[in-house]
């Protein structure tokens, strides 16, 4: 097994020591950091993202591995920075006005993070305009927002009549989630993506801002 | 008035289950001491706070809450504070994901014992204004989220508290709730607990329905003895399966989203679902005698008015709601037959034709307690077991001090100390037929399917040895035989396959394997061997029939008839083998006859009409309770003996309404024989004689160059020959050349137990016999219509 294998493999079992002390390996072994990266800890977390979805890990797994994909990636940051490492894409995730409902959204920005975004999370009941604001500032791809209660699913919609309002509506890509929000619900209000878990979030996250990035080029 | 002085508690073990933390899994350690950790740290930032206010609302208000007018209400808020949120907001941004996922879950743990303080408060209350607790309102389930606003106004919790109010209306601190109490000058009425009923989030963690109580009258069986047990010397003996409970009433606690005929089941397995609580056979009836049960679509189709409103319900539709006595209207099957006799058959090949059968029955059923100790048959033992679709039966053999013993053995060993044990098969409650089992597993109930099996299988045979006295480390064989669904469900194949054309099975070669593997018991040490199948549905049963009944051996045309609900049919002779499922479908078990039941005592089995009077006969002599499938039969053979049915089958007109009287149970109901009972009948027999008649077709000779039947099952054991050939089931070509042979199933493995060589002549007979599909085939379509009526066919 190669020590970049031996990352993931680490990585998917939760051990954050072990991925930590292999990173720091690897970099001094002289392997490149944007290796480390995809091939080790993000492909260890996609698998396990993978794992989840067929219901063969829970919600716990995923949790230890994120957090060993934070400790690896803690000594990986400062290398990425120096070689100018883009991140997969940026998000703006926050749970909308009106709505204190914040751990569903906690776990699909840990998510978006283990799929390589850069991720900034604006907490709970946030302002259209706080998310705008913040996507603009960042450069942000994606918008994402949590609602829990069916009151204040219309928030959602706020921040897409904003974004036409400004003309920066195919700016961004929106995706939303939480209990009671669903797919027709998603087109009825014109977001792009619904997703039902964290890990279809991250996924579909991925593919949106990659294919935009194929269509552009 | 603000209560600050609670105590709450954290339940672990609530808290794991709710973030799918599990035994099993690799980190269970890891969560737990990260749990450890921070546990203390939690209960110290808990700052726990109840609201509650006592008022009434204004009419407008009200409406909008849809109450009348000047309820009194009671306005509570709970909270445990905000600083675990933000202990787990931290946790979260710092990466310290389990942390907080751990936090927010303890946090809610908390609020929620902090509902059950509530509890005594509450009844404080009540006392003090002289109420009782109508009902609970939740938003939005109950009222709407703009009632939040109404609470958080009427407790003061802002200024109390410092709580705050988010434009969507809910609490901050998010670990609160809301809820209004409606109340009542009734102070019996204590109805606080919020009502999970109504949501149809059933997956969801918290979910919480309390069991409804309901009492069920169960009409006194007339006690009977164990027949069976210990005697054998009945031709026919059965086994009483579990004893009769002697009071007739008894409580069950309903779960959520549990039927009622689950909930039956659950209890013990001889409530059985015979259309696997689909609400199709109607024979799950139970009459409502206080409180009250929904009509459903179902109850429309089949109750007439008058029945509904006498509370007439089906109780596997049947989602008690609140507490309720209910009588049963169907009988439990306390002592299901299970036959576990068979008859030895010498092979045609051996013996002269004619002396081919051995006319006594094999001693299979003797309890010869004691006698069988490891001493007398060395130290090695094996079990043969047939899994039937209804019942299953396993047989204890000595094998002699680890030596393989010839065929004939098993002639020498049946007279001596064999230990049987019957029981029925618990994936009943599925469907009582291999349709509805396949269904229920392709609906993702494969797992409990297999794991009912399982526990059926390894939990009999556990016992078998524990009541011979023989130490489990003796047991060093188990020999399956059953039908390729059975087999199947146990194996946790997909059985997609088996239920849709072209009938494809996953696996129906012999299996082999550890009581582990195969039955998910390690303590036994056991190998485990399943017979091969022909098909999909020629299974393994009919292979072992085969086997047992010497069919691989010589060139005499034989027809193996198993008069089960798939009918199957084998025939050989001439060096070759076919075989059928003819899907006769459950009549001849008494299934699909309005009062049929299986053979249970009381069951009528015999029927003779003199003068248009039926003169009955039940199993046991016991007050009439159903007519068992022999019962049928022979109903039918005398109404057309008497011109009652004409040759199409068509009931006189007298009785073509109400049915046939037959005789009345002991609390007075008329059992009757129906123009639709009839109708089941002659599509059952019909399928069974067309095919046989197309097996030899396509063997090429007719049925009377037939030299033997060997009829298979329980049913063939008591079956009146003449009459089945009186309404054509049999070809009457076929009298006196009939024979029952009882189980041949388990005596197939039970032969195979204890011959090493058998299994080369099993595996000869799954691979060369050949399948000959029916349902499409044009003469047995042609047949099939022809033999419906009850004349001899003009062919
Ligand atoms: C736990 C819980 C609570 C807890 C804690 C709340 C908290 N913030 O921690 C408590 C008990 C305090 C609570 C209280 C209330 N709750 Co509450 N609560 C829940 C519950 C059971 C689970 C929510 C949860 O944490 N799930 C776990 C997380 C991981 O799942 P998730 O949030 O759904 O997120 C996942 C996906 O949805 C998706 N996702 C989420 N966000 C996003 C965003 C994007 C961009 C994408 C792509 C995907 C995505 O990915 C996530 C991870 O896989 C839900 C019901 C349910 N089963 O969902 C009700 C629920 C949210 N609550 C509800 C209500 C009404 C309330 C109360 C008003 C009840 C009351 N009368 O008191 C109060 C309000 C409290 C207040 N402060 O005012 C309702 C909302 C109904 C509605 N349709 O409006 C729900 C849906 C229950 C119901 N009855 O149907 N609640
Ligand atoms: S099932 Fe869950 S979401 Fe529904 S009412 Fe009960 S606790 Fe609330
Ligand atoms: S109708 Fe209830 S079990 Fe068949």
């Amino acid at each position: 097994m190669t020590i970049i294998e031996e990352i993931s493999e680490y990585l998917q079992k939760g051990r954050a020591k072990n991925v930590k002390a292999l990173v720091q390996q690897a970099l001094d072994e002289g392997i490149d950091a944007k290796t480390i990266l995809d091939e080790g800890l993000l492909s260890g977390m996609m698998t396990v993202g993978a794992r989840f979805k067929r219901n063969e890990v829970f919600v716990p797994e995923v949790l230890v591995a994120a957090r060993a994909m934070n400790a690896g990636m803690a000594i990986l940051e400062p290398r990425l920075v120096e070689i100018g490492n883009e991140p997969v894409g940026r998000a703006v995730i926050g749970t909308v006005k009106g709505d204190l409902h914040d751990i569903g959204k906690n776990l699909v920005a840990m998510m978006l993070k283990g799929a390589g975004f850069e991720v900034c999370d604006l907490g709970v009941d946030v302002e259209p305009e706080a998310y705008l604001a913040k996507a603009e500032e960042i450069g942000a791809d994606i918008i994402g927002m949590s609602a829990l209660l069916t009151t204040t699913m219309p928030g959602m919609k706020n921040l897409i009549d904003l974004l036409e309002e400004k003309g920066l509506r195919d700016k961004y890509i929106v995706m939303i989630g939480g209990a009671p929000v669903n797919e027709s619900f998603a087109q009825e209000i014109g977001a792009d993506y619904y997703t039902p878990d964290a890990a279809s979030a991250a996924e579909t996250a991925r593919d949106a801002v990659m294919n935009r990035r194929s269509h552009a080029s | 008035m603000v209560i600050r002085d609670l105590r709450v508690t954290i339940d672990r073990e609530w808290v794991f289950n709710q973030i799918d933390c599990h035994k099993d899994s690799e980190i269970y350690e890891e969560v737990a001491e990260e749990y450890r950790q921070i546990e203390e740290q939690m209960y110290a930032l808990c700052e726990p706070v109840l609201l509650m206010q006592y008022g009434a609302v204004d009419d407008e208000t009200a409406a909008a809450l849809s109450l009348p007018g000047d309820t009194p209400l009671l306005f509570v808020i709970s909270t445990v504070g905000g600083k675990i949120s933000d202990f787990s907001t931290r946790a979260f941004q710092e990466g310290e994901y389990l942390k907080g996922m751990l936090a927010d879950a303890m946090a809610d743990s908390a609020l929620s014992s902090l509902e059950r303080q509530t509890l005594p408060h509450l009844k404080e209350l009540c006392a003090m204004y002289h109420v009782g607790i109508e009902k609970r309102l939740d938003a939005p389930k109950d009222i709407p989220m703009t009632a939040q606003k109404l609470i958080f106004e009427r407790t003061q919790a802002g200024k109390l508290c410092g709580m705050k109010l988010s434009s969507g209306y809910m609490l901050d601190p998010v670990k609160s709730g809301a809820m209004i109490y409606v109340l009542t000058r009734d102070t019996d009425k204590f109805n606080y607990q919020h009502d999970c009923r109504k949501c149809g989030r059933l997956d969801c963690k918290m979910r919480s329905v309390p069991d409804v109580p309901v009492e069920v009258v169960e009409s006194a069986l007339s006690p009977h003895s164990q027949a069976g047990e210990g005697l054998s010397e009945s031709p026919a003996p059965e086994k009483a399966l579990s004893a009769d409970s002697s009071s007739s009433t008894f409580t069950l606690y309903i779960r959520d989203h549990q039927s009622l005929m689950e909930a039956l089941t659950g209890k013990d397995p001889s409530f059985s679902a015979v259309c696997g609580g689909r609400g199709s056979c109607g024979k799950c009836q139970v009459q409502v005698l206080a409180g009250s049960l929904p009509v459903t679509e179902a109850d429309r189709r089949l109750f007439t008015q008058e029945q509904l409103s006498a509370g007439f319900r089906l109780a596997c539709q049947a989602y008690p709601q609140e507490p309720l006595r209910v009588a049963l209207k169907f009988q439990r099957e306390t002592s299901f037959s299970a036959v576990s006799d068979y008859m030895l058959v010498a092979s045609a090949g051996e013996n002269a034709p004619g002396s081919a059968v051995c006319s006594a029955p094999g001693k299979a059923n003797i309890n010869a307690s004691g006698s069988s100790s490891g001493n007398t048959f060395g130290d090695a033992f094996g079990i043969a077991v047939d899994i039937g679709t209804t019942t299953i039966a396993l047989q204890l053999l000595p094998l002699g001090n680890g030596k393989r013993t010839t065929d004939s053995t098993l002639r020498e060993l049946s007279s001596c100390s064999i230990k049987t044990h019957t029981l029925l098969n618990r994936q009943r409650s599925f469907g009582a037929d291999v349709i509805s089992r396949i269904l229920a597993s392709t609906q993702g109930k494969g797992q409990e399917l297999c794991q009912c099996i399982r526990q059926d299988l390894s939990d009999a045979a556990e016992r078998l040895l524990a009541d011979a006295g023989i130490f489990p480390d003796a047991l060093k064989e188990i020999v399956l035989s059953g039908n390729t669904t059975m087999i199947h469900l146990l194996m946790k194949y997909d059985c997609s396959g088996l239920g849709v054309f072209p009938f494809t099975p996953v696996n129906i070669g012999m299996i082999q394997g550890s009581c582990g593997d195969i039955l998910g018991n390690a303590s036994l040490n056991a190998r485990v061997r399943i017979i091969p199948s022909v098909s999909a549905f020629v299974g393994g049963d009919i292979v072992a029939g085969m086997y047992h009944c010497g069919m691989h051996r010589g060139s005499e045309c034989r027809l193996l008839i198993d008069l089960g609900t798939n009918g199957e049919l084998a025939l050989c002779g001439h060096g070759r083998m076919i075989a059928s499922s003819t899907a006769a479908g459950p009549a001849f078990e008494g299934g699909n006859i309005a009062w049929g039941t299986g053979s249970v005592p009381g069951a009528i089995c015999h029927v003779t009409l003199t003068e248009g009077q039926a003169l009955v006969r039940t199993i046991g002599d016991l007050p009439p309770t159903g007519i068992c499938g022999t019962g049928a039969l022979e109903i039918l053979a005398e109404l057309v003996r008497t011109g009652l049915v004409d040759e199409t089958g068509y009931l006189d007109d007298t009785y073509w309404e109400r049915g046939f009287p037959l005789a009345k149970t002991a609390d007075g109901q008329q059992i009757v024989f129906t123009q639709k009972d009839i109708r089941e009948l002659q599509l059952a027999k019909s399928a069974l004689r067309s095919g046989i008649e197309t097996l030899c077709l396509r063997f090429g000779i007719t049925p009377g160059e037939i030299s033997r039947v060997y009829l298979a099952g329980g049913f063939g054991l008591k079956l009146d020959c003449d009459r089945a050939i009186s309404i054509g089931l049999l070809p009457a070509c076929l009298a006196g050349k009939i024979t029952a042979v009882g189980n041949a199933s388990l005596a197939g493995a039970a032969s195979l137990l204890l011959s090493e060589s058998g299994w080369m002549d099993a595996a000869r007979i799954a691979g060369d016999t050949q399948e000959i599909p029916l349902a499409s085939d044009p003469d047995f379509n042609r047949l099939y219509v022809e033999h419906m009526y009850f004349e001899p066919p003009v062919s």
